[in-house]
């Protein structure tokens, strides 16, 4: 009875799925791009995307579900899986099959260009929506249209209807058919990903030569181990991830004598489709069926977090921008790459301090590209890759909620529990009223260590001038970005936690400014760098310092009770119940919270979906950000084009002796990217006067002691109007000036400072380097150096790599079914074919080709195996046919040239069913 | 006069009517309300001893967002029980049609283990008559997400919740 009441439901189910299908597939041409090509590409529309799914949420819910419910877990989470997949790629198909037949219109990406015609409602709509912020017009509208495109209405009809929603009348607004090839299936083709293999070469490699091509004949040859249909779910053995290549074949790039299409209506085609897919998900009827039975509870899935869309290969699937979310967004990467777990520590993308998204593309402007940077290959399959990639991102985003989550808890209590007034007073009592009172009490040796990482830590964090998040806080403090991720659990507006940190670190600095110094940090004062919170050690001394803040504090919770705690705190003992231990780690904690702040809100773009559609990071081509950011240019080795650059010094680093000691790049403004042409010419170097020099120097011998060795002209300038003249160089410049009237320097070289002068000058310090020279110094040095070297050694690869010939675009395109057909007409790739394949063209025998192109376009596949005759009948294996096709060919051959002509082709009956 | 204390003590620490989470075959989430003949639960029911309100899945609430993580993660720390409310709040929160329920057996828990004993602590301290599942209503955002947490239901009553934003110094505790 059990089992008949499966059976039933099966059956059921069956046919209410029956009416939606994922798409077929089909193999599609290899775009290769060099560095240069694959930089102009990305400006344009992709045609073929990945896919990618993760459905650990799906699964997880429908597991709980199943206990819930005292289900078959196992079962029930198996078919969850399925329906989960099932409804992604069913949907993307009703949203593809709709746009291109008008039944559904195409939404403009770009409303501010001008170009094409732009629907009137749909552009106020798209102009109220702000970003991170909930936009209810938006979904009113996608209501509206997809009411119209799901009635049971011809084409013309719903035209008629969409333009009373919008006036929708131009052909700017929709797909048709003079945007493809003539008779062309307008088919979207989807495959499972089993494998990375050589049928994605076009992101391995930019040339293919001979060996590459016999690769991509031989997994043509094995391809049902490389996908499987989009529906066979049986072959989809990952259950947390799947991985699908989807292709947009046969449309037209251009028409001949008019204006360019898909360049035109690519990107609108994206971005509607990841518009319509994150609306429809949770708003249509369709998805009811297609999920059945779980509909009702994947709508309350975060579709954006499940699913991506990215671009295969150099192309884009939305237009080039240079911001700071497009930014984030794309580096994303970093979660894809093999090392990421032993680099996390490294990346700006998860320091509690970091530099912000623009970061990479200062330090790294010319990186590897189509050279399997995403360690696709070391993985055994797709899934793996994809399992991995999407750990790392899911690990990461959970570990920036934390963060955030302890910073919005932190400041909800702290502005509370204690205001500002009461903290300083607070701190003043914990260093025995030397802070703010100027008592001449004692400190313990723990209380100057402490007393020097509170100075320290907000000197460097909040000074007025040199604070590398300052700046970028009052910008953030009016974005609605982290308010709008944390308005559900935060009592504080971010604008008051950043008001709240301003006025207690001007307090906190100003104090520390008046302090004297030498009477706390005497000669015999021994700093404890362990001390220092987590933040500031990865950042100062950059992880060579590993940070004890945490078990220094549970130390001194054993003997103290804590300022501000949790009721639980009384019987768990647990540091996570306590908000602040003491007043100093109230004030240093602010520092912390802000920065986690601070951190969301840089990469918000990659970690949250801020807009109400799915992501599409431009996975496979980093250059994407760095074309539309002008920071590497296409056409520069083509046009000689001269160029300088900023080097940016950052925050790169302070005295381990001198609290607070920060020099930076006084031109670099936070978020600032920019062209080479438009970049400063050099770089600056600024130091807080208010330091004495010799700990200066001690600081800066440290930093640029390895650039000792490397050819350097030192020249001094004393020209007060204009003290960073002196470095309008060629190649590399390092300088250090000062301008202030009072508290000049006298900077010899890196090593040699002379004595202050007291007078208004300004004095430069500047040091050019020739990047032929440095190399040999540079590929010596060691690791253990400053980070003014490894920002000089970026710029000397910079140079290294403009000198490549990749930098002049290249191309070339192979069709998978041309290597094999050769490989298999011939028994391997003639050299002689290679550049003909590379043209993307055919190179078989004229008869051969023939029956290639004739049985390419009624049944699609390839052909496994010529046995043609050059007069009369013959046959050919085709992959879609188990039985051989006959033919009947007639060769004519000159001195020059051969012709053929097919006089007949028998299709056996029993494949009569996969003609087109 | 001790009978009337009795009854009326027994009339405050027992709330008349049940509410569970039910799931359907069609993955629809319902709240189930047993009246054990209180009044207002039978007139809610429309003269039924017991009746269902559909619940829709909120948007965004299967997964691990910021406001689901904050949720469990702070649920009995700062996420806690204050006033008791009247009975009426819980029948006008369910009319409004606009809160989101969860317990320690939520499906929408992808943070933590499924029903974990750390858990079911958790919600159970949001109780003092030892409440097996007790019911966290949460309101919904403009966008239909999991909004600020409102009341909690525990078999003695109806409890406004709270987040916490104040804690007193360790000196203001002396």
């Amino acid at each position: 009875m059990k089992y008949l009441a499966s059976f039933i439901f099966i059956l059921l189910c069956s046919s209410i799925w029956g009416s939606f299908e994922a798409p077929r597939f089909e193999l599609q041409k290899l775009d290769f791009s060099n560095r240069a090509k694959c930089a102009l590409e990305s400006q344009k529309p992709a045609k073929s995307a990945f896919l990618l799914v993760s459905n650990v949420d799906a699964a997880k819910a429908v597991y709980r579900l199943a206990k819930f419910r005292g289900d078959d877990v196992e079962e029930t989470t198996k078919l969850g899986i399925e329906r989960f997949r099932f409804s992604i790629v069913s949907l993307i198909n009703l949203i593809h099959n709709r746009l291109v037949s008008r039944q559904l219109p195409l939404l403009p990406s770009d409303i501010t260009s001008g170009e094409g015609h732009i629907p009137g409602r749909y552009k106020n709509v798209m102009s109220q929506c702000k970003q991170g912020e909930y936009c209810e017009a938006l979904d009113e509208y996608l209501q509206d249209i997809w009411t119209i495109a799901s009635q049971k209405w011809s084409p013309g009809t719903k035209y008629l209807e969409f333009f009373k929603v919008d006036n929708y009348h131009s052909e700017d607004n929709y797909l048709s058919d003079k945007d493809y090839l003539k008779d062309a299936n307008k088919e979207l083709t989807c495959a499972y990903l089993k494998k990375f293999s050589p049928l994605q070469a076009n992101l391995f490699g930019t040339k293919p030569d001979k060996g590459a091509l016999e690769m991509i004949a031989d997994a043509v040859a094995s391809k049902d181990s490389k996908f499987a249909h989009c529906e066979d779910f049986d072959s989809q053995e990952n259950l947390q991830v799947a991985a699908y290549e989807l292709n947009l074949p046969d449309l037209k790039e251009k028409k001949l004598f008019r204006k360019e299409t898909w360049v035109n209506k690519g990107f609108d085609y994206w971005h509607s489709l990841r518009l319509y897919l994150s609306f429809a998900f949770r708003f249509a009827p369709e998805m009811e069926k297609m999920a059945f039975p779980f509909g009702p509870l994947f709508k309350g899935i975060t579709l954006e977090e499940s699913v991506m869309l990215v671009p295969n290969g150099c192309r884009s699937l939305s237009p080039a921008k240079c911001d700071g979310d497009r930014l984030a967004l794309n580096s994303i990467r970093e979660f894809a790459k093999e090392d990421f777990k032993k680099e996390a520590l490294e990346l700006d993308i998860l320091s509690e301090a970091p530099n912000g998204p623009d970061d990479d593309l200062v330090n790294d402007m010319i990186p590897s590209v189509n050279v399997d940077e995403l360690d696709l290959a070391a993985h055994r399959s797709a899934s793996d890759w994809l399992e991995s990639f999407s750990g790392n991102l899911s690990q990461s985003r959970a570990l920036i909620k934390k963060r955030l989550i302890k910073a919005v808890n932190l400041f909800n209590f702290v502005t509370t529990s204690i205001p500002v007034e009461s903290l300083l007073k607070r701190l003043d009592q914990q260093f025995k009223g030397k802070l703010l009172s100027g008592k001449n009490s004692t400190l313990s040796l723990q209380e100057k260590n402490d007393l020097y990482y509170l100075c320290s830590e907000f000197s460097f964090a909040q000074h007025e001038k040199w604070s590398f998040i300052r700046k970028n806080l009052e910008i953030l403090s009016k974005s609605k970005v982290v308010e709008g991720l944390t308005s559900s659990i935060s009592n504080v507006s971010t604008e008051e936690s950043f008001k709240y940190f301003m006025t207690l670190g001007d307090a906190v600095n100003s104090a520390c400014y008046s302090l004297k110094q030498h009477d706390i940090w005497d000669e015999d004062f021994d700093l404890d760098k362990e001390g220092f919170i987590p933040w500031y050690t990865a950042k100062i001394y950059e992880n060579k310092v590993k940070s004890k803040y945490d078990e220094r504090l549970e130390e001194y919770l054993k003997s103290n009770k804590p300022l501000l705690a949790f009721p639980q705190y009384s019987a768990s003992k647990n540091i996570d119940d306590v908000i602040c231990a003491n007043a100093s780690d109230c004030a240093r904690k602010t520092i912390e919270a802000t920065l986690s702040l601070y951190s969301a809100t840089q990469y918000a773009s990659t970690f949250w979906s801020l807009e109400q559609k799915v992501k599409s990071p431009d996975l496979f081509n980093p250059y994407a950000e760095r074309t539309a950011c002008k920071v590497y240019d296409p056409w520069f080795k083509t046009r000689s084009t001269l160029f300088s650059f900023l080097w940016d010094m950052g925050q790169t680093a302070a005295s381990a002796f001198v609290p607070g000691m920060i020099y930076t790049s006084a031109e670099l403004q936070p978020r600032m990217v920019t062209s080479f042409n438009e970049l400063v010419k050099d770089g600056k170097i600024e130091y807080d006067v208010r330091y004495k020099k010799e700990k200066i120097l001690t600081a800066i011998t440290a930093d640029f002691g390895p650039l000792t060795g490397v050819p350097c002209a030192v020249s001094l300038n004393r020209n007060p109007n204009n003290p960073y003249s002196v470095m309008r160089f060629t190649g590399i410049s390092v300088g250090a000036c000062n301008s202030e009237t009072d508290h000049d320097l006298n900077v010899y070289s890196a090593s040699d400072i002379g004595p202050n002068n007291q007078t208004g000058h300004s004095e430069c310090l500047s040091c050019r380097l020739n990047f032929e020279s440095m190399s040999g110094v540079v590929a010596h040095a060691t690791q253990n150096v400053g980070p003014v070297f490894f920002l000089v050694r970026g710029l000397y690869n910079l140079y290294k790599s403009l000198k490549d010939p990749y930098n002049i675009p290249r191309s070339w395109e192979v069709h998978p079914y041309d290597a094999y057909e050769t490989k298999a007409l011939y028994g391997e790739i003639p050299k002689s074919c290679v550049k003909q394949l590379r043209k993307g063209k055919s190179c078989l025998s004229s008869c051969a080709e023939k029956v290639s192109e004739k049985l390419r376009a009624i049944i699609g596949g390839h052909v496994e195996e010529f046995n043609l005759s050059t007069y009369g009948k013959g046959s050919v294996k085709h992959s879609s046919c188990s039985e051989p096709i006959i033919t009947e060919t007639y060769e004519s051959s000159s001195d020059t040239s051969s012709s053929c002509r097919l006089k007949k082709m028998i299709i056996p009956g029993k494949c009569k069913g996969m003609l087109k | 006069m001790k009978f009337l204390i009795i009854s009326l003590f027994l009339n405050l620490s027992t709330f008349a009517f049940q509410v569970e989470t039910i799931w359907t075959e069609k993955a629809e989430k319902k709240l189930s309300l047993t009246c054990e003949s209180d009044e207002q639960c039978v007139r809610f029911c429309k003269d039924q001893e017991a009746c269902t309100v559909t619940e829709d899945v909120c948007k965004n609430c299967v997964g691990t967002s910021l406001a689901m993580t904050f949720a469990f993660k702070e649920m009995g720390r700062t996420l806690v029980a204050s006033d008791k409310l009247d009975d009426y709040a819980f029948f006008d929160l369910l009319k409004g049609n606009s809160f989101v329920s969860i317990t320690s057996r939520s499906i929408y828990n992808l943070v933590e283990r499924f029903d974990s004993s750390s858990l079911k602590q958790k919600f159970r301290s949001l109780c003092a008559d030892d409440t097996r599942y007790p019911v966290v209503f949460f309101g919904k955002t403009a966008g239909g997400e999991l909004g600020r947490v409102q009341a909690v239901w525990c078999e003695s009553g109806f409890y406004e919740m709270i987040q916490l934003d104040y804690l007193p110094t360790e000196d203001q505790l002396d």
